[in-house]
């Protein structure tokens, strides 16, 4: 049952597309103020975040709930996040500390490191506590959805394939196996391949790197005492990010056809492999979890925002997975998001007229087009020739020795600089 | 009533209605479409003057005109114009979420609203002088008002009501001048708004009474404009015209601004109590508007009547 057919107008002053609708009304049609394409980290934040500031949200996601079958498949999972401390924020201003706390590990130190010369910074360069939490894939899904499930302005739709965005006036429709969605605006959290960002015509500019990273849980053979580690190897850099139980989640770059032989090896096969390339690195680690994979490469969206349409998280921009930067800008991209939601709402705006939305790529974008440079800047320098990689690795070295400079890399790995929106405040 | 002998059919037909509360807006007569307005409306408009006689435009009493449907295509491009936030109306959409949120928040304090509240203004007849392209009006209907966009604009009007269609927003938009609202008898607002347009009328002092006289007891205005110092000379003017382009050369005129305390004069001689001017500024590093005590250059008034 459609709104529009509730209108008390004369037929006559139907316009043909409402009519169309009201027949169309076999499908269930849901009305929210916002519509969320895709369920995932960066979806479900946003969904919960908008609630809170009094916006119905309708999620649409393919995927299935954890509570439902979904479970098995969140431990297999061996995926997992560096939130930085600036971007837990968001989940303390949800509300979701505690319940993250249960299963998160503290990052008290990041070091960053080639075969010479490196830069290590500590959380109390940032007078912080931590410089982030490390959270596995399947805990961070399965707090979403308990939160989504627990709030009654949250609408998911699980085993929801979107077959069609159309975005017009007076709102954007969203066409589901068996549902439509209605809203003034639909955000995009549908990853690299967004339907949202193809329906909105924003070219995804960039390039793949010839390199694949390989995502896997190792158990270390001795505590890691919260250091979130990465050395530069000469195919690409390698990041070992603390989990619990002196476990870690391994972040392997390699050349493409290097990852697929790496990936066709068994376990023991490929822990040998493991010590052969970083064995001083990481001395007698132990194959936890399976092994994903996934290409590397740079993207960004020309705008984040269009007529009744925003970009968050990978929909708007893939970067190098070095750092482990990726969510935590698709969380930044929440927190402004919301901002910029509410403020034009609170004003009365259409919260999905591209005069309302055009502040959100103005925030968002040059951050995000700094970030994966500097990732990119990262990657390439130390894949270059020998000599480029030492002098490098001295720079860093030197700006590693100056507080200040630590102080700056710390602030900026863990979110903390700019001009921050209100889920982010100190 | 004022001029109970000048309020003809159409006015009748203005108070019968059910303004406050209940009514719900989609059910609303006056609700903006892009069809054709019925015949009889257009007939009883002309039958209210006496033939022959040439209309001055401030004489006329407002009433939403129709828009010709082989016509919307052009409205619609006006529309698209004036909401573009890159087009010509660039600045004011730059200056607008400023000047929404602190009438948003002056209307809340003083009615003593619901702050959390998505349509926080419901219930409430308010009134837009000089709405333009309803850059304001919409907002203000989206946040629960019972909006009133008035401008002697026909195409500015005509391109807001087809806006207001393409995004469903129910908005009550009338061509016309304030006097004739005051002489058509038009029931009393609980919110006028006077945004940017005392600057752009002949006599400021009898308009701003005319909006004025236009508030309910207990009743809420708020004025915004250019003040006439060197300072809004030089800014206003040479600036956003000559240097900056951002508005076409020769949108203000200097001697045309009105000062605070003109404005205040105007408001206190017509019952209201105003209180002091907010400055309205722009800061070239953030590229925003804010709110502050400067008010050389824009700037804002609040004014209530009171009660009784």
């Amino acid at each position: 049952m459609g709104g529009a057919a509730r209108l008390p107008r004369p037929f006559f002053f139907w316009s043909a597309r409402v009519y169309v609708c009201a027949m169309a009304s076999a499908a269930k049609i849901h009305r929210p103020d916002v519509a969320v394409a895709g369920g995932g980290p960066v979806g479900l934040t946003l969904a919960l975040a908008l609630a809170r500031r009094g916006y119905e949200t309708v999620v649409a996601d393919a995927g299935t709930p954890p509570d439902k079958g979904g479970a098995e498949q969140a431990k297999a999972d061996s995926r997992a996040f560096f939130i930085a401390y600036g971007c837990w924020r968001i989940f303390r201003a949800l509300g979701l500390e505690e319940a993250l706390l249960a299963g998160a590990e503290p990052v008290t130190q990041i070091e960053a490191e080639g075969r010479i010369g490196g830069i290590n910074f500590i959380a109390e360069d940032c007078a912080e506590p931590v410089l982030g939490y490390m959270v596995e894939a399947g805990l961070l899904a399965s707090v979403l959805h308990a939160a989504a499930a627990a709030e009654a302005r949250v609408t998911l739709l699980s085993r929801a394939r979107i077959d069609h965005v159309a975005l017009g006036d007076p709102c954007a429709v969203l066409k589901l196996t068996g549902a439509e969605v209605h809203a003034p605006l639909v955000i995009g959290c549908d990853g690299a391949r967004s339907i949202v960002r193809r329906a909105a015509g924003l070219r995804f500019e960039g390039h793949d790197y010839d390199a694949t990273a390989i995502s896997t849980t190792v158990k270390l053979s001795k505590p890691h005492n919260g250091a979130a580690r990465q050395v530069f190897l000469p195919n690409g850099p390698m990041a070992v990010l603390p989990l619990k139980d002196d476990r870690a989640n391994l972040i392997w770059t390699e050349k493409a056809a290097v990852a697929g032989a790496l990936l066709a090896l068994d376990d023991r096969g490929f822990e040998l492999e493991l010590a052969k390339k970083a064995g001083d690195f990481l001395p007698d680690a132990k194959l936890a979890g399976a092994r994903h994979s996934f290409p590397v490469g740079l993207y960004i969206a020309e705008r984040f925002d269009a007529q009744r349409a925003a970009l968050a998280g990978d929909s708007a921009h893939v970067i190098h997975p070095l750092g482990g930067q990726g969510l935590n800008l698709g969380l930044k991209d929440v927190a402004a998001l919301v901002d910029v939601i509410a403020t034009a709402g609170r004003a009365g705006l259409d919260i999905g007229a591209a005069s309302a939305l055009e502040p959100y790529t103005r925030w968002r974008r040059a951050d995000v087009a700094a970030t994966a440079a500097a990732m990119e800047g990262f990657a390439r320098v130390f894949s270059a020739p020998l000599p480029v990689r030492l002098a490098a690795g001295l720079a860093l070295s030197a700006a590693g020795s100056v507080r200040e400079a630590r102080k700056l890399f710390a602030k900026e790995a863990g979110g903390d600089l700019g001009e921050l929106p209100s889920l982010m405040a100190r | 009533m004022l001029l109970p002998d000048r309020i003809n059919s159409i006015n009748q037909r203005a108070i019968g209605h059910e303004l406050h509360g209940g009514a719900s807006l989609t059910s609303h007569p006056r609700r903006t479409t892009c069809v054709s307005k019925p015949e009889p409306v257009a007939r009883r408009n002309k039958r209210s003057y006496p033939m022959g006689k040439t209309l001055v435009r401030d004489e006329t009493i407002p009433e939403a005109p129709s828009v010709d449907p082989a016509e919307i295509d052009k409205f619609r491009t006006m529309a698209a114009d004036w909401w573009s936030p890159t087009g010509k109306f660039a600045p004011l959409h730059k200056f607008n979420p400023a000047r929404l949120t602190f009438i948003r928040d002056t209307a809340v304090a003083h009615f003593g609203l619901d702050a959390e509240s998505r349509r926080p203004l419901e219930g409430l007849r308010l009134l837009d002088a000089g709405c333009g392209g309803g850059l304001v009006t919409e907002p203000m209907a989206r946040l629960g008002a019972h909006a009133v966009g008035v401008d002697a604009g026909d195409k500015n009007i005509k391109a807001a009501m087809v806006h207001a269609d393409q995004v469903q927003v129910d908005v009550d938009y009338r061509v016309g001048a304030v006097e004739g609202l005051i002489a058509s008898g038009e029931p009393k607002f609980d919110i006028v708004l006077a945004l940017e347009v005392v600057e752009h009328v002949s006599d400021p002092a009898q308009f701003l009474g005319d909006c004025a006289g236009l508030l309910a007891p207990g009743g809420l205005m708020v004025m915004a404009t250019l003040n006439r110092t060197p300072k809004a000379f030089a800014l206003a003017v040479v600036g956003a015209e000559h240097v900056l382009r951002w508005l076409p050369v020769g949108t203000h005129e200097w001697s045309k601004f009105v000062t605070p305390d003109e404005a205040r004069i105007a408001l206190t001689g017509a019952g209201l109590a105003v209180q002091a001017p907010v400055g309205v500024s722009f800061s070239p590093f953030t590229g925003k508007w804010t709110l502050g005590r400067d008010a050389s250059v824009n700037y804002m008034i609040v004014a209530t009547r009171p009660k009784n």
